[in-house]
């Protein structure tokens, strides 16, 4: 037993100190104001402590502290991505998230469980081997394995799926991993804190203040605030930031809902994604089976749940694991999901100077938060785009030289 | 599951629609517009806006305002009446 | 049976049906209507199930669902509730999440580690050093989880029925019994649903004064069962509230999925525990869960109980639980504000009264309550209460799941002490105990006044009623929370999270609603804080100092209990499409496999998929072979503007396009991605057919209309995807082989490459393409699907003495690499521009419009990669597979798209998507193989077989000859129907009755009233174009006028105007003269074409339809029914109609390719209903005929 927990045993009404900085009052200037106190807003701003020594910060979320997509993902992390740029993008992040519970002091169940995406037809299992070829040349770990591969390693799927499309083969990734996404967020926060940044919850951004192309500061219901440099980091709400400023962006905002069943003990130990079906499922550490499918069809800013998505996703999922058919959803809920043409995220320095946009996470930000943190942090620091995220950047819509994941034309999870 | 009374078919599922976006056809001219806006740029904050819906089963589009935060459906027209133009 | 009482009116038991099951391995009695607890609670046993993180003993809390205490599994289920369950004879139920079983459950331990098992304990351990972690992990996963699931045992899935209606009413208690009773009065289609396995809610087993006998209840249920217009749904919860007014309301028989226009929410309370130390011992329980074991199932709770009053009403509910049988030894007042007079009516029943208390312990004796210590009066003094039973009646929440997801908003009520509706929105409702109502009169009042406000928003006028005013006094204890110094106070039983676990996660800073229930985990539980919130609340507001008003709660979410993924899914629907030649196929060696939703053959056997390709290949190349290639999309295009909008449509010219010519085109979206391909004939200046590839058929089709109805241009599209069968006839001697059947003058001069020609080929009308996808002379033939199967084995038969043979999918794609064409979707990905796969100078630069014109005049200038061939003779050439990559000084250049054997080159060949600077003719590239070999191949031209076309120009000896040959010698009469032409015939007899013909299935049940007819007989026709209205008045047809209208004529033959210049004609069964358009001969008639709608045609008797339609389409199909609707129906896009006169039914018309797949389905509903496969004499007794 660590230390940590005997403090409770033996000192009389143990508590550990407050795990966030959240002063009462809202300063009057910072070097850096960071909108949404999300998993990568409180990331940037502990690197920007950490790294740079940047700890005069504030993170403002309208809400509580990773209440937005932080909270609500399956909380996947993988880097078997396709082009070259995400390979190396994500791959960066998963080693940070290797070490994360030390660096953050904060266990954050960094699980490696393995990640199979499925294929249930002949184009996505072309697909799958041109992932495995990019991630190979990378030194990604990850390969085409065959339908008895998959057997031996899943226990109770059904390779026929019922009949229809059957399972062929599948892209597994070792290193694919889940973690407790809130467990990062509050990590983060608490490092960040002890740096000195300052959390502000219930502080909502109403506007931001551009003077001659620069950004100058942020206004509040608690007040206006002058800062050097504005992060918007807000996912789902990125649309409504960037028009403060007026920057326009190809970003939609989609619903992307997910479920958890009632906790069983736990038989499944890897991550099964299905490109086909369009569905996905794990087991958390308390033994729920969490699972998840495509965006909801229509644009929609809401974090309505739907009765479509989850019967839908209960009719792919029993041709899957017709064992499940027993097990009961528990909950439903939902992120809005800022999605882009090319499937990569619209990161760095953007027309409007001292204003950084770290956004387009899709359904794929969860495990870009420590990279993108860290990435952000660098390209605030120094003023121009970290060479890891520049073929990220929003301009590159602007000359058609778009990042190549959308190629393979199946959203991966 | 949402449902809406549409023209020429009644009171209908959501479900046997498919729902694009605002969809302009595609000019001559950009006039100021780059052709980089054209394609990518998206307004995508809640608003009240005209979407198009194509309703499989009949092969007929559907102009709906539509308000992309509530999700309340304000007003729905064919997008092709059947008068002669 | 221990504890169990003599019977009692108005208890669920059944004493006639007594049997038994075992628990933990030891038998127990049970009575029908018992539940697994309640026959528990009669056995005396309290400790029935361990606490998911202590393990510690644990038994009755709320009798009802709130709370997840008595969880067990079987060897077959897991996560059962027990206290809601029915237990079903000679089963075995255990106790979840124990390891040795209930009683020695080693779990134990863990309580002893509390201490150091703090709140968050996860967060703050075992994460140095990191190589521990996965050891830790694999522990606490162990401990994790409750039962076990049960992969091996497959619970059916349920079928799910869509249900429309004016008012939902959810909760059959005093209020909602009220609103039902209201509203079904007033004539409006009501439903009504109660999870509880009988209607009555609290009355059934809380005595409210006023309705003692029951009387109101038995009289008001009595009514209900009367009205035809109300539907009482029982034994189901209504599990979610979603947008729009729909919920799922969830039973043991599967999902009805309402769809109701107002909907009152009279779901009640759920009573809310105290929160002292030990209260989760077995013995300690809600008064309500006492209440039911009393009345419900005639079962002693304890042989001496004590009752904790913290509300006015607990005196009352204490005395009628004592004259049902309770033994109550005392009453601890702790603050409960009820009158003098109560106390001293307790005291002459003999209850001691302690007034003025605080419970300090529960105290144990062998993990059992054994006694309460309290300490009372203005003294404070200690004292302990022996007692194997404490009832806890200290107040209540409000059921308000529903209401918060539906959009409503809570606010808490001081005077009352809990929560109570603030806010609702439109046609939502809120009734009864749920709405701060106490008294029994009130409860119905405000039943009452809902239903009434409901039925004005849906315009159904009934008797205004005004609402009450809500209750006064407190309904639930202010605070009922009372630590200990050494802690063990819970507050949620599901999560073993107690007082001091709730301190600890606001002093670290998760201090608000939200992150204290994410830190602590309170409220994610199986019961999802239906017994915790409240008082969680209640401790937040006190540890930060705020009002409770203030604090906010956490978000609740769908379900209210957790629901079946068996439920959720339904009926398992997988749409497949099939081609005309399906049969042919399958009883030819055809090795069939999925194509998205169609089925193809690969290839045909016998022999193993190589050798099949190699001959199939040198039938192609040698002699002649013909392909199923029905699966492309194909499209009539038809008006004045119909050029104009291909010309806006593709981005490539169709000027120089010449009536009897075709030529390939291809599609791109506004970003210039390349999305399909085909082929485009012009049959005149008006009228265009187009193919599509077969995945991009709907899609295109879709953007065609967007495009048409965009610019308001003058053009009609027509589907034909599924109306025409399509062969492709390919090789040196295909020419020969159409002329023994066509009376088309075939001669290359006169039928030149590119061109099509339409006549008559065996027979049957057919258009004739002359395309050179595989590379040899070949013409692509697109005739009726009805006919398709029949011209295919004619021209087998002709083609015979040419040594004609199929060929399959796999061997097409090697003869097209071998041509050097792309294929869309396969060579191409979601990236890929018309400049990047060889297309560019095929892209119009002059032409002033069309999609995409804008980003392709960008992606021109910036195109860095291009498809080019390659061939190798490397030792290991046949490892290549799709997608491996071109490596170029350790660098990713490109991949292959495209790879196979050519036996025309003698070697491998393929296609790259290469770096343009590579992509020269003779340049070396490294392909690197799976283990990292890299295999050396050279850039080479496309096509590497008939570069020049001369397979084209081909003048076969004495073909030209062929003018002269008899036409068509085979003809085909018999139109086939898409269905009963597949299905093997064993399990069909035909049967010709009066016109209709009849498909019986052998065996089926003759005493059925209801059946499923094909009608594929009944011809029907398209008929499009500006001049259609004009045709349809010459053959005497009234036209419908708007879109989508139609109406039934020639008895039951139909006229739909299906789209904006269409119309859709079915000839009656009856063969009425006048239903000659409906069987008018195919071809154009001035501005109007006619042509074969070829759909597949079924009629639907009988009273068991309308269950089966109410499941498979999402669609209201009630109410007045229009004469026609084009609707999904089991994910198929149908036309569906009512036939009225002697036996009205439903007509449905589907596409050919959908007719086996929704024929299956609807036999397989059919048969669930009793229903059969009509037959002649059973319609003909039915009709009357």
């Amino acid at each position: 037993m660590s230390l940590r927990l005997l403090k409770y045993a033996f000192i009389e009404d143990y508590a550990e100190p407050c795990w966030f900085n959240t002063p009462a009052t809202l300063g009057e200037s910072y070097d850096v104001i960071i909108i949404g106190a999300g998993g990568h807003g409180l990331a940037c701003a502990h690197y920007l402590a950490h790294d740079h020594g940047i700890n005069k910060v504030a993170v403002l979320d309208r809400s509580y502290l990773g209440g937005g997509n932080t909270g609500r993902n399956t909380t996947i992390i993988r880097s078997n991505y396709l082009t070259p740029e995400g390979v190396a993008f994500y791959d960066a992040s998963l080693a940070l998230f290797r070490d994360l519970s030390d660096a953050l002091d904060t266990n954050i169940f960094y699980s490696e469980r393995g990640h199979y995406t499925l294929a249930h037809n002949e184009s996505t299992l072309r697909t799958a081997r041109w992932r495995a070829e990019v991630n190979k040349h990378y030194g990604i770990d990850s390969e085409v394995v065959d339908a008895e591969e998959v057997a031996r390693a899943v226990p109770g799927i059904d390779l026929a799926c019922g009949g229809n499309h059957a399972v062929e083969g599948a892209l597994y990734h070792a290193p694919g991993a889940v973690a407790r996404h809130d467990a990062v967020a509050w990590g983060y926060a608490r490092q960040a804190s002890r740096a000195g940044v300052e959390i502000h919850q219930h502080t909502e951004v109403t506007d931001i203040l551009v003077e001659g192309g620069r950004v100058t500061g942020v206004v509040t219901p608690r007040g206006t605030v002058r800062a050097g440099a504005v992060l918007s980091a807000v996912a789902g709400h990125t649309p409504s930031v960037l028009a403060m400023v007026g920057l326009n962006s190809p970003i939609e905002i989609f619903p992307l809902q997910a479920c958890v069943t009632e906790p069983v003990k736990p038989w499944l130990d890897t991550i099964i994604v299905s490109g086909s079906l369009h569905l996905y499922v794990s087991q958390s550490a308390r033994g729920e089976m969490v699972m998840g499918a495509s965006l909801d069809p229509a644009e929609l800013h809401s974090r309505r749940s739907s009765f479509e998505f989850v019967s839908g996703l209960a009719d792919g999922m029993l041709d899957l694991f017709p064992g499940m058919a027993g097990l009961k959803v528990n909950r439903q809920w939902a992120g809005m999901a800022d999605m882009t043409p090319d499937f990569a995220p619209v990161m760095g320095t953007t027309p409007v100077a001292g204003f950084y946009l770290d956004a387009g996470w899709g359904t794929w930000g969860f495990k870009a938060t420590p990279i993108s943190g860290k990435t952000m942090a660098a390209t605030i620091a120094n003023g121009r785009d970290d060479p890891l995220i520049r073929a990220f950047n929003l301009s590159r819509f602007d000359d058609f030289s778009l990042v190549g994941e959308k190629g393979a034309a199946s959203i991966g999870h | 599951m949402k449902y809406a009374d549409f023209p020429l078919l009644g009171r209908r599922p959501f479900t046997e629609f498919s729902i694009s976006g605002v969809l302009e056809p595609e000019p001559a001219e950009l006039g100021e517009w780059t052709a980089a806006r054209w394609v990518f740029e998206r307004t995508s904050v809640p608003r009240e806006r005209v979407e198009w819906w194509y309703h499989g089963a009949s092969r007929l589009w559907f102009l709906v305002r539509r308000d992309t935060g509530s999700d309340t459906i304000l007003a729905i027209e064919p997008a092709r009446t059947g008068s002669r133009s | 049976m221990i504890r169990r009482l003599p019977p009692r009116d108005g208890e669920w038991i059944d004493r006639d049906a007594s049997f038994s099951f075992l628990f933990e391995g030891e038998p127990v009695q049970a009575y029908g209507g018992d539940t697994i607890t309640s026959a528990l609670a009669a056995s005396g046993r309290r400790t029935l199930a361990r606490s998911f993180k202590y393990h510690r003993p644990r038994g009755i809390l709320s009798l009802a669902n709130h709370d997840a205490n008595v969880l067990l599994e079987t060897d077959t289920a897991t996560n059962l509730r027990a206290d809601v369950t029915a237990p079903e004879p000679g089963a075995h139920y255990r106790a979840v999440n124990t390891f040795g079983g209930l009683r020695h459950d080693a779990g134990r331990v863990l309580s002893l580690f509390a201490p150091v098992l703090p709140s968050g304990f996860y967060y703050k351990a075992f994460y140095r050093p990191r190589f521990l972690f996965p050891w830790w992990e694999k522990l606490i996963r162990h401990a994790a989880g409750l039962g076990r699931a049960k992969l091996d045992s497959i619970s059916p899935r349920l079928p799910r029925r869509h249900v429309f209606c004016d008012l939902l009413v959810v909760g059959a208690g005093a209020s909602g019994l009220a609103a039902a009773r209201v509203a079904a009065d007033a004539g409006a289609n009501v439903v009504l649903v109660d999870e509880q396995a009988r209607p009555g809610g609290s009355l059934n087993h809380l005595r409210a004064a006023e309705d003692s006998d029951g009387a109101w209840r038995r009289e008001c249920l009595a009514a209900l069962a009367e009205a035809d217009n109300l539907t009482l749904v029982s034994g189901s919860y209504a599990a979610a509230f979603y947008a729009d007014h729909c919920l799922p309301l969830v039973g043991a028989d599967g999902i009805t999925l309402v769809h109701a226009r107002a909907v009152v929410l009279a779901c009640g309370c759920y009573e809310q525990p105290a929160v002292f130390r030990n209260n989760d011992l077995p013995g300690v329980m809600q008064a309500g869960a006492a209440a039911r074991l009393l009345r419900l199932y005639a079962v002693a709770p304890c042989t001496a109980g004590v009752l904790l009053a913290g509300t006015p009403g607990a005196y009352a509910s204490a005395l009628d639980l004592v004259e049902q049988g309770l033994a109550l030894s005392a009453i601890v007042d702790i603050g409960s504000g009820a009158a003098a007079a109560d106390r001293e009516r307790a005291r002459a029943a003999g209850v001691q009264v302690f007034e003025d208390a605080v419970p300090l312990e529960a105290i144990a004796r062998g993990g059992e309550l054994a006694g309460l210590r309290i300490s009372a009066g203005s003294g404070r003094l200690h004292s302990t209460i022996d007692c194997d039973g404490l009832l806890m009646a200290v107040g209540q929440a409000p059921a308000a799941g529903l209401l918060v997801q539906a959009g409503g908003r809570l606010a808490w009520d001081g005077a009352l002490g809990q929560p109570v509706p603030s806010a609702l929105p439109p046609g939502v409702y809120a009734a009864g105990s749920l709405n701060g109502m106490q008294t029994f009169d009130a409860r119905i009042a405000d039943g009452a006044a809902a239903a009434a406000a409901a039925l004005a928003a849906c315009g159904i006028t009934a008797p205004a009623s005004a609402a009450p005013p809500r209750a006064t006094g407190p309904l639930s204890h202010a605070h009922p929370i009372f630590p200990h110094a050494r802690g063990k106070a819970f507050v949620d039983f599901d999560e073993d999270l107690t007082i001091d676990d709730l301190r600890t996660a606001v002093r670290e800073g998760f201090d608000s609603a939200e992150l204290m229930k994410r830190y602590s985990t309170i409220g994610m539980g199986p019961s999802q804080g239906k017994h915790a919130n409240v008082n969680g609340l209640r401790i937040l507001a006190e540890l930060t100092g705020q009002e409770i008003g203030v604090v906010g709660a956490t978000t609740p979410r769908p379900f209210v209990h957790p629901v079946p993924l068996a439920a959720l899914a339904g009926r398992r629907l997988r749409r497949v499409w099939r081609t005309p030649l399906d049969a042919w196929h399958r009883a030819h060696g055809g090795v069939m496999h999925e194509a998205g939703t169609w089925q193809r053959p690969r290839c045909y056997g016998p022999g193993d998929h190589a050798a099949a390709v190699a001959r199939e290949h040198a039938a192609v190349r040698e002699q002649v072979a013909l392909i199923d290639v029905s699966t492309l999309g194909k499209i009539e295009v038809f008006g004045a503007d119909a050029e104009a909008l291909l010309e806006y449509a593709y981005p490539c010219s169709f000027a120089r396009l010449v009536d009897g010519m075709t030529r390939y085109v291809f599609m791109t979206d506004g970003g210039g991605t390349l999305i399909d391909d085909g082929v485009c004939a012009r049959i005149a200046a008006d009228h265009f057919y187009l193919t599509t590839t077969s995945s991009q058929a709907q899609n295109v089709l879709r953007l065609l209309e967007l495009y048409a109805a965009e610019l308001a241009l003058d053009v009609a599209l027509v589907e034909r995807t599924f109306a025409l069968g399509a062969i492709n006839l390919a090789g040196p001697r295909s020419r020969a082989v159409l002329a023994a059947l066509s009376d088309i003058d075939l001669a290359a001069s006169t039928f030149p490459y590119l061109a099509w020609r339409e006549g008559q080929l065996a027979g049957v009308d057919a258009r004739v393409m002359r395309v050179g996808f595989v590379g040899e002379l070949g013409y692509e033939i697109h005739v009726p699907a009805s006919r398709t199967a029949a011209v295919w084995t004619a021209l087998m038969a002709a083609g015979r003495e040419h040594g004609i043979a199929p060929f399959g999918v796999d061997t097409q794609r090697l003869l097209r690499l071998e041509k050097g064409h792309v294929i869309v979707g396969h060579d191409t990905d979601g990236t890929t521009t018309p400049f990047e796969a060889g297309l560019g100078r095929a892209v119009a630069k002059s032409k002033p419009r069309h999609v995409g014109r804008h980003a392709l005049a960008v992606l021109r200038e910036r195109t860095r990669r291009t498809l080019a061939g390659f061939v190798t003779h490397h030792a290991r050439a046949g490892e290549i597979a799709d997608c491996l990559l071109v490596i170029e000084a350790d660098r990713i250049a490109g991949r292959v798209t495209s790879v196979g054997t050519s036996p025309a080159v003698g070697a491998v060949i393929g296609l790259v998507m290469i770096e343009q600077e590579l992509a020269r003719p003779g340049r070396r590239i490294d392909i690197r193989l799976a283990d990292g070999a890299l295999v050396a191949a050279e850039i080479a031209p496309t096509p590497c077989y008939d570069a020049d076309n001369a397979r084209q120009a081909l003048e076969e000896p004495g073909s030209a000859a062929a003018t002269d040959a008899t036409p068509g010698k085979a003809v085909v009469d018999e139109a086939e129907s898409p269905v009963l032409g597949a299905y093997p015939q064993p399990a069909f007899s035909h049967v010709v009755c009066d016109g209709m013909r009849l498909a019986r299935r052998a065996g089926a049940r003759p005493e059925a009233s209801s059946w499923l007819l094909d009608l594929a007989h009944l011809s029907a026709r398209v008929v499009v174009g500006r001049g259609a209205d004009a045709w349809l008045d010459a053959q005497g047809v009234t036209r419908p006028g708007t879109v989508q209208s139609a109406c039934v004529q020639w008895g039951d033959g139909l006229v739909v105007r299906s789209h904006v210049d269409e119309y859709l004609l079915v000839a009656g069964s009856t063969g009425a003269p006048a239903d000659t358009a409906a069987r008018a001969a195919p071809g154009r008639h001035g501005e109007a074409l006619v042509m074969t709608a070829e759909r597949a045609h079924f009629a639907l008797l009988g009273p068991a339809w309308e269950a089966i339609l109410a499941e498979l389409c999402a669609a209201p199909l009630g109410g007045a029914a229009p004469a026609w609707r084009a609707v999904r129906l089991a994910h198929c896009d149908v036309g569906l109609w009512c036939v009225a006169g002697a036996v009205p039914h439903w007509r449905v018309l589907a596409s050919a390719a959908d007719a086996r797949y929704l024929f299956d389905v609807l036999a397989a509903c059919l048969d669930e209903q009793g229903g059969a496969l009509a037959s002649a004499e059973e319609l003909a007794a039915l009709s009357g005929v």
